[in-house]
């Protein structure tokens, strides 16, 4: 249990959380539609910040990403008296893509474009913060991946306090790729609706602030999440939505249940989510919860959503509310759920946030108001029984050096054919999920029998990410506009996890991280956080970075329970 | 005829990174999606790129792709019949 100290939402609609609100209760919102947007052809309907809000907070000499994250976590550090320069203190980052749209106009090195580590190292250092930032990259469970981290954290008694904040921004390179998945709705999205479309791509970030639970106050609180895989397809839920469920239900008890207000759904609008979701919830047992979302008044803010929906849910509960869901008529899903179409009052103070992303990862938040029991931290043991290194001069199990006849890339589909040839995706990869694939395959393949699906997780920290498929993604809209989903869907860095997943059956936690370097004592903060929360009976962790097609690195290995 | 199944064939090893196919262990007839070939949604929406890129046809969504994607005779005769390049 970990109490949220206070929050900021900062968005088209506002740049505080009271801001937010107030417009979500008067039924505003920051969707428009627009012909042609950011220089690309064609109709879009986006939640996107007016010129002379923007205006507000865009920081000379940083990106807008970056300019979103410092005026968030300034605006909800203002409510608090929490010392940010103390090394206690965290600064954690949850975003899909970050800067990623300087790219287009930096196309060199010396732009304004850094890798999301390095950008949350410039925002730490201007902010004050000493920690290492971390930044979290699941796509679209970005937000709730931040969270859960940032609360083992706290309850390891690593840190005293952290910052997280979920943000992404419009641009170009986002939009281009969700239109080549056909995914954009062109006028105002209408989750779980019938006449749904498809999403509507928003921007702006949201801020939590935790610390350890103080019994005194009557305070909002993060009281459990599970994150896990449902290892069916990259791109794709599965649909009947069991990895959501199986979420859902290691949260939510019967008791618990009978806790709650409203579901907060993840409701991006597409016909696959939103049937996957509504399955899910009705498979969980939240089929008669009130169930409310936001994606219409922001549109999909990716890392944001995941923090900035929960804040205005607990708005709207502090108000003994809860809130329509904007611009739904008629149910258009096949799982029976109880969508909130017209203002309700309630007396409950707790409520669960659900989410789903590419690469096949979903998850569950449960908070609640005022405190209750701490949960104790679980004592396990682990131990190494296998590790993988490749770099650009060869591949080396348990230390020991294995012939191979090329270098360089060329090494990889080398060791996938040898080794692996498992009929996977792997040509369609770009060179960072060739790379963490190969790596993890060697450690996986016949490894995971003794271990249950859901009991399996995965762990991956890297500094560079996709910036080679980014490129690649990039040229194919800059001149004329072709953009391709299987260039797209390697840009965002945790996909590989799905592709992993899928192959291995890795249906616990996968979790992709970048850090500002490949720090060993900052990847095993995180291994031993994980592991204690988590409980896996085996995780595969490690670095993998590419650079270039030329500097590369993996360095992984594979965990398992020691049995008493 | 069959100087555009070639030429669509390449475009679809190519697009799809069919790593080591050639045009003549691609048959003509046989499904691309499920069994056969195997492609996924993903694929799905990469030869929707290629009717737009190379012949002008805007497909809107998977959906409307289905019949035509049946097999490479289908996609070659869709494309004779509605290419606008």
């Amino acid at each position: 249990m970990t109490r949220i100290a206070a929050t900021n939402i900062t968005s088209p609609l506002g740049l505080t959380t009271a801001e937010n609100y107030a417009a979500v209760r008067q039924g505003k919102s920051a969707l428009r539609e627009l012909d042609g947007c950011l220089g690309l052809p064609g109709h879009f309907c986006v939640g996107i910040f007016p010129d002379a809000l923007r205006a507000q907070v865009q920081l000379e000499g940083f990106s807008w990403y970056e300019s979103l994250v410092i005026w968030s976590v300034k605006e909800a550090l203002s409510h608090t008296d929490i010392p940010v320069s103390s090394p206690r203190t965290a600064l954690i980052l949850g975003t899909a893509t970050a800067g990623i749209g300087e790219l287009a106009e930096t196309p060199e090195k010396d732009g304004l474009y850094l890798a999301p580590g390095l950008a949350a190292k410039k925002i730490a250092d201007t902010l004050g913060f000493v920690s290492t930032p971390i930044t979290v990259s699941n796509a679209c469970i970005s937000g709730a991946t931040a969270q859960m981290l940032a609360q083992r954290l706290i309850a390891a008694g690593i840190y005293d306090a952290a910052v997280v904040c979920g943000a992404d921004v419009l641009s170009s390179f986002v939009l281009a790729g969700f239109d080549s998945f056909k995914a954009l709705s062109p006028v105002e999205c209408r989750p779980f609706d019938m006449e749904r479309l498809g999403l509507n791509i928003g921007e702006g970030a949201a801020t939590l602030i935790l610390t350890k639970e103080n019994e005194q106050a009557d305070d909002w609180c993060l009281v459990d999440g599970c994150l896990n895989n449902d290892a069916y397809h990259v791109s794709a839920p599965i649909p009947s939505g069991d990895g959501l469920a199986r979420a859902i239900r290691k949260v939510a008890d019967p008791d618990r249940i009978s806790l709650l207000a409203c579901v907060t759904a993840h409701g991006t609008a597409t016909l696959f989510n939103d049937q996957m979701e509504s399955k899910a919830l009705a498979s969980a047992g939240l089929g008669d919860i009130p169930t409310t979302a936001f994606k219409s008044h922001f549109g999909h803010t990716f890392g944001a959503s995941g923090i900035l929906e929960p804040i205005l849910t607990m708005c709207s509960l502090d108000e003994g509310k809860i809130l329509p869901l904007r611009g739904f008529e008629e149910l258009g899903v096949s799982g029976k759920i109880s969508i909130c179409s017209c203002l309700q009052e309630t007396d409950k103070k707790a409520f669960i946030k659900t989410q789903s992303a590419f690469g096949g990862c979903n998850g569950a938040v449960l908070y609640q108001k005022g405190s209750g029991p701490e949960a104790a931290p679980k004592q396990t043991l682990y131990e190494t029984v296998k590790t993988v290194e490749i770099d650009p001069e060869g591949l080396s199990v348990d230390g020991q050096s294995i012939p191979l006849e090329n270098q360089g890339a060329a090494l990889l589909p080398e060791i996938f054919k040898k080794y692996l040839a498992d009929g996977s995706r792997f040509f369609k990869m770009d060179l960072f999920s060739r790379l963490a694939y190969v790596g993890t395959g060697l450690l996986a393949k016949d490894t995971l029998e003794d271990s249950a699906p859901e009991d399996r997780g995965l762990l991956i920290c890297t500094l560079n990410g996709s910036v080679l498929a980014d490129r690649k993604h990039l040229s194919t809209f800059s001149e004329e506009y072709y953009p391709s989903p299987a260039i797209f869907i390697n840009t965002l860095p945790n996909v590989v996890l799905g592709e992993i997943a899928v192959t291995h059956q890795i249906q616990g936690e996968t979790t992709l991280v970048m850090l500002p370097s490949l720090d060993d004592a900052c990847l095993e903060t995180l291994l031993r956080t994980t592991l204690a929360a988590t409980t896996p009976s085996a995780l595969i962790a490690g670095f993998v970075d590419c650079e270039s097609e030329n500097v590369f690195r993996a360095s992984l290995k594979l965990l398992k329970l020691k049995k008493r | 005829m069959e100087e555009l199944i070639e030429i669509l064939k390449l475009q679809i090893i190519d697009a799809l990174n069919l790593e080591g196919m050639t045009p003549d262990q691609i048959d003509n007839d046989a499904p691309l999606f499920g069994e056969g070939m195997g492609l996924d949604s993903i694929d799905a929406l990469e030869l929707i790129v290629i009717l737009d890129k190379h012949y002008g046809i805007k497909l809107k969504s998977p959906a409307e792709g289905k019949t035509v994607f049946q097999s490479i005779n289908c996609i070659a005769d869709y494309i004779q019949k509605n290419r606008t390049k």
